[in-house]
C-alpha cells in the first residue's frame, strides 16, 4: 500500500490545536495504518480507494474533521478563469485523447511542499493512473510558458530537451535510452506518432506520459503552476485533476481554470462538480444497527468532511469530486460509521439459526490422519506449486503435460504438482541428518490437465529407513484402507515413473484403480541425496471417496 | 608428547556392601519370561532390581501436522458458531476470483505481479448467462469497461472468497452461515514473512437485518474461543466490502497489538448481480499467522519445511 510521510512540524503547523498523541490515536480510525514513527516523521499507509490521501494535505483534511476542528466539505473557491487556453488536436485521439489542466498562482514551494507534491504525483501515477497508462500528470512553471498551448501528435524524430537534461534528444532516443522511456515507453509502442504538449513559442512542455521538458521545470522559486493531466479515461482524469486542485488550494495556491478546446468544443477545467447521493436514514441505521436521527447523521458526515442535509426520512449528501471512493449509499453508511467513531460501536452477537457442521472431506481426512498417525507416520505439509525439477526431472519424467504458472518470482514455485510423492521425497531429503526410520504422509490437492483443469485430493505416504521396502509399505496401505474405510485393497503389478520396475503396482479397491505403490527408483534417491531405501504409496481420494 | 593419566579409585558404598552377599548367595533373573509365567516358575525365581532412573530411548509418535491442528481448532469454532463448511476449487476463473467481487479488470491486484495465472489456459466461466450478464453490467456501470477474455483467465485463487461467494450465489440461501478453509496463492518472493501459498479461512453469514455490529460481535466471539480476549476494530478498505474493518488483537507474549482478520459487508455491486438479497457479513484471513503466534515461530516457512526436529518437538496440547 502507498505511504505518506507526516512530519511532526507540519502536523503542528496545520493542526495546531491537537496534540501529537491525539493525532496518532486517531489515524487508524481514519483507515490509516501507522507503518512507523521515527525522526519526527509518522509514516502512514493509506488505502488505494482514497487517492485524495496521497499527500499529507489530504490526511490533515480528514484529521481536522475527526478531531472536530473543522467540519463539512472544505471550502473550494476557484479564482475564476485564467483566460489561458489549450488546444487539443485531433491526431492525439487514438493515442491519448484527453487533456485537462489548471492554473495555480501565488503559492510557495518550500522543500517539504515539493516533496509532498512529488510523492502525490508518483502515487497517483501508480494507482488511479495505472502506472501512467490511464492517466499521467505534468507540473510546469506557469511563468515560463507562452500561451496558447497545443496538445498534438508528432513523429519520433521530433526532439526537445527532456527534464534533467541539457541537450536536445529525439523522442526515439528518449524512449530507447532514458530510464523513464524504458519504463513507460511500452504505453506508446503501438503508435507511429507520439503525443506532445508545446507552447506558442515552440517550447516542449511534455511528452506524456513519459517525461516533461526542461524548459518549464518547477523549482523552489516557482510561484505559479500550470498543471496538465493527460489520459485515456476522461473520468479518471477529472478525478485526478480535482485531487490536485484541492491539494494545491490547501498548499496555499489560488486555483483558476484553463479553457480546453477539443473537436470544436470548449470546456473550462477543473470543473469541480459535486454530485448528490440520496440515502434513507433507515438504511444507514440498519447497516450500522444504530438509531441515529438526521441531525446526528449529518454531524457524523461532517466529521467525515462531507456536507449533507436532511429531507424527510432521507439524507442528501454532497460528494466533492476528489472523493472518488463514494459512489453508492453504502459508502455514505461507512462515512457515517467513521464519523461516529468505530470505537463507539458496540459489538452484538447474532444468535445462530441452525447447527453448523464440517463437510465430508474434513470428516474423512480426520479418519485418515488418525489412522496414519496411529501407524507412527508423521504428517508433512508442502506446497502444491513446485518446480519442474522436483516434480519431473528428478525422476526422469516427461514434463510436457505439466501445468505451469506465468511470471513466478521464485524458481521453486512454477509448476502445479500432479502427485504428492515428489513433495514427500523432498521432505525426506531435508531430513537426512535426522534419526531413521522416517515415515511421512501428506494429504493435498493435485492438478491434472484435461479439457479443463482437474483437481483431486490425494494422500501419499513414504517410509524411509535401512530396511524399508514393498512389504512394509503394502501393510501400511492395507491398514489405512481397511481400518479407515473398511475396504480390502489388492495390488497388481504396473510400471510407474516413480518406482523400481517389478516393485511397482496399482492399488485396486474392487475393480477401481485408486492409487499406486512401490519402491522409489534409486535414480531419484540419488538425485535427492537420500541414502536409504524409500517405499511409497499414493491414493486418489477423490476417486476412492467418490466425492467431487 | 604429553599424555594425561587419570588415577581413580572405586569402592563399594554401604548399600552396595549390603547387597553384595545377596548377589552372591542367590541366582537373580534379569527378565520375566513367558515361560516363567505360564509354568508358574515365577514363584521360585527372584527378579533383580533395575536402575529405574536410567534414561530410556526417545520415541517419536506419528502425529497430525501442527498447522492442521490449528485449522481443525478453527473449524470446530466455526461449527460451534453454527457455520457449515464448504469447499471449492483452487483453480478459478478471473470471473469468480475478481469480476464477481467488483474488482476492476485493470486493478493492480489482477496483474501477474501479484497473481498466478496458469499458462496458456482459458476456461469457460462456470456461471449462468444471467450471472455473467449482470456482473458485466455492473462493471460497465462502475468502471466503464469489461472484457470476457479477462474474466476467462485461469487464476490460482488469491483468496477463498470465490468459493463462499459462488456458494451464496448458487445456493440462493437467504439465511445461512458458511465457512471455507483452503489454500490461496500470491505471487510473492518467499521470505520469513511471506509464502506464495498459504491457508485462509473465511466465514460468511447472511440473514435479514445483519449489521456491522453483528459482524464485530461474531468476530469477537470467534477470537474469544481462540483464547484472544482483547480485540479492537479499525476501518479499512477492501474492494468488495463496505463498510470494511480490520481487527487488531492484543498478543500477551509479544505485548503488542497484531493485525489479524479483515472483514466487511459485501457491497451491493457484489450481491445484487448474483441475486443475493440479504446483507452478507464476511471475514477471514491467513491461518499461518495465527500458527506462528501459537508456536512462537519467527519464520513462516518453518510450517512447510517438514523439518522432523521441529515436527517432533511441538507439543500437541501444551500445558
Amino acid at each position: 500500500m502507498p505511504v505518506v510521510s507526516l512530519t511532526f512540524d507540519r502536523l503542528k503547523k496545520f493542526i495546531p490545536s491537537a496534540s501529537l498523541d491525539d493525532v496518532i490515536e486517531m489515524l487508524p480510525y481514519a483507515a490509516l495504518d501507522i507503518e512507523g514513527i521515527e525522526d519526527r516523521v509518522i509514516r502512514v499507509e493509506y488505502n488505494p480507494n482514497r487517492p485524495d490521501f496521497s499527500s499529507d494535505y489530504g490526511i490533515i483534511r480528514a484529521l481536522r474533521g475527526l478531531l472536530e476542528i473543522e467540519l463539512g466539505t472544505p471550502k473550494f473557491k476557484s479564482a475564476g478563469k485564467s483566460g489561458l487556453s489549450v488546444l487539443v488536436e485531433k491526431q492525439v485521439g487514438p493515442i491519448r485523447p484527453y487533456l485537462l489542466a489548471l492554473v495555480a498562482r501565488d503559492g510557495a514551494l518550500d522543500n517539504e511542499t515539493i516533496k509532498q507534491l512529488v510523492a502525490m504525483q508518483e502515487d497517483l501515477h501508480n494507482g488511479v493512473g495505472r502506472r501512467r497508462r490511464k492517466v499521467s500528470i505534468g507540473l510546469h512553471n506557469l511563468d515560463s510558458i507562452r500561451f496558447p498551448v497545443t496538445y498534438k501528435a508528432v513523429r519520433g524524430a521530433y526532439s526537445f530537451v527532456p527534464l534533467g537534461d541539457s541537450t536536445s534528444k529525439s523522442i526515439r532516443q528518449i524512449l530507447d535510452q532514458s530510464e523513464t522511456g524504458k519504463e513507460y515507453g511500452s504505453i506508446l509502442e503501438n503508435f507511429d506518432k507520439y503525443p506532445i504538449i508545446v507552447d506558442s513559442a515552440g517550447q516542449t512542455l511534455s511528452l506524456p506520459p513519459i517525461i516533461n521538458g526542461q524548459a518549464t521545470r518547477v523549482d523552489q522559486k516557482t510561484r505559479n503552476l500550470f498543471v496538465e493531466v493527460t489520459a485515456i479515461d476522461k473520468k479518471a482524469a477529472e478525478n485526478i485533476l480535482a485531487i490536485i486542485a484541492i491539494t494545491l488550494k490547501d498548499a496555499g495556491f489560488k486555483i483558476s481554470t484553463v479553457s480546453v478546446r477539443s473537436g470544436g468544443k470548449k470546456i473550462e477545467t477543473p470543473q469541480m462538480k459535486s454530485t448528490d447521493i440520496v440515502v434513507d436514514i433507515g438504511y444507514i441505521n440498519s447497516v450500522l444497527d444504530l438509531k441515529l436521527d438526521s441531525k446526528k447523521i449529518i454531524k457524523c458526515l461532517r466529521k467525515s468532511r462531507l456536507d449533507a442535509r436532511a429531507k424527510g426520512d432521507k439524507i442528501i449528501c454532497k460528494i466533492p469530486p476528489y472523493r472518488t471512493d463514494i459512489s453508492h449509499p453504502i459508502d455514505i453508511a461507512e462515512e457515517v460509521a467513521i464519523g461516529y467513531g468505530i470505537y463507539n460501536l458496540d459489538p452484538t452477537f447474532p444468535v445462530a439459526i441452525g447447527a453448523g457442521q464440517k463437510n465430508l472431506f474434513s470428516k474423512y481426512f480426520a479418519g485418515i490422519r488418525e489412522t496414519l498417525s496411529g501407524l507412527g507416520i508423521l504428517e508433512s505439509l508442502s506446497f502444491s506449486l513446485t518446480s519442474s525439477e522436483a516434480q519431473y526431472e528428478s525422476f526422469g519424467r516427461n514434463s510436457e503435460q505439466a501445468l505451469s504458472v506465468d511470471g513466478s518470482k521464485s524458481a521453486e514455485h512454477r509448476i502445479l504438482r500432479d502427485s504428492l510423492i515428489p513433495s514427500l521425497l523432498q521432505s525426506l531429503s531435508r531430513n537426512v541428518h535426522e534419526e531413521y526410520p522416517q515415515r511421512l504422509f501428506e494429504i493435498g490437492k493435485t492438478f491434472h490437465k484435461n479439457k479443463a483443469i482437474i483437481e483431486r485430493w490425494h494422500v501419499g505416504v513414504v517410509i524411509a529407513h535401512g530396511e524399508a521396502g514393498y512389504t512394509e509399505i503394502k501393510s501400511s496401505m492395507q491398514a489405512l484402507l481397511s481400518f479407515c474405510f473398511g475396504k480390502d485393497a489388492k495390488t497388481a503389478g504396473n510400471p510407474s515413473p516413480f518406482f523400481i520396475h517389478g516393485r511397482s503396482a496399482n492399488i485396486f479397491v474392487g475393480d477401481k484403480v485408486v492409487g499406486s505403490i512401490g519402491e522409489i527408483l534409486p535414480l531419484a534417491l540419488e538425485n535427492l541425496k537420500l541414502r536409504v531405501p524409500v517405499a511409497a504409496f499414493e491414493i486418489n481420494l477423490t476417486e476412492l471417496l467418490g466425492l467431487e | 608428547m604429553l599424555k594425561e593419566v587419570k588415577d581413580a579409585q572405586v569402592s563399594l558404598t554401604d548399600t552396595g556392601r549390603r547387597m553384595q552377599p545377596a548377589l552372591e548367595e542367590e541366582q537373580l533373573e534379569r527378565r520375566l519370561t513367558t515361560e516363567m509365567i505360564t509354568s508358574g516358575k515365577w514363584r521360585e525365581v527372584k527378579l533383580g532390581a533395575l536402575d529405574v532412573e536410567a534414561p530410556a530411548p526417545v520415541a517419536f509418535p506419528g502425529r497430525v501436522h501442527p498447522l492442521i491442528n490449528v485449522i481443525e481448532e478453527i473449524k470446530e469454532i466455526f461449527v460451534g458458531l453454527g457455520f457449515e463448511e464448504i469447499d471449492g476449487p483452487i483453480v478459478q476463473t478471473g470471473f469468480w476470483n475478481f469480476d464477481a467481487l467488483f474488482i476492476p479488470q485493470d486493478h493492480s491486484a489482477r496483474e501477474m505481479q501479484d497473481t498466478f495465472y496458469v499458462s496458456r489456459q482459458k476456461l469457460d466461466i462456470p456461471a449462468s448467462d444471467e450471472q455473467k450478464r449482470k456482473v458485466a453490467r455492473v462493471h460497465m456501470g462502475g468502471w466503464g469497461s469489461w472484457n470476457v477474455e479477462e474474466a476467462r483467465r485461469v487464476v490460482l485463487r488469491t483468496h477463498t472468497t470465490p468459493v463462499t461467494l459462488r456458494h451464496l450465489a448458487d445456493s440462493k440461501a437467504s439465511v445461512g452461515r458458511f465457512f471455507s478453509v483452503g489454500r490461496v496463492f500470491r505471487n510473492e518472493k518467499p521470505s520469513y514473512k511471506h509464502l506464495v501459498e498459504f491457508h485462509q479461512v473465511e466465514g460468511v453469514a447472511t440473514a435479514p437485518r445483519l449489521s456491522l455490529r453483528d459482524l464485530m460481535g461474531l468476530q469477537k466471539e470467534f477470537y474469544s474461543r481462540m483464547g484472544i480476549k482483547k480485540v479492537k476494530f479499525w476501518p479499512t478498505f477492501f474492494p468488495y466490502t463496505e463498510p470494511s474493518l480490520q481487527s487488531m488483537v492484543y498478543n500477551e507474549s509479544m505485548k503488542k497489538w497484531v493485525e489479524l482478520f479483515g472483514m466487511g459487508v459485501f457491497r451491493p455491486e457484489v450481491t445484487r448481480p448474483l441475486g443475493i438479497k440479504n446483507p452478507v457479513l464476511a471475514w477471514g484471513g491467513g491461518i499461518e499467522r495465527i500458527a506462528m503466534l501459537r508456536f512462537g515461530l519467527d519464520d513462516v516457512r518453518e510450517l512447510y519445511s517438514s523439518r522432523l526436529s521441529w515436527l517432533r518437538s511441538v507439543p500437541r496440547c501444551p500445558l
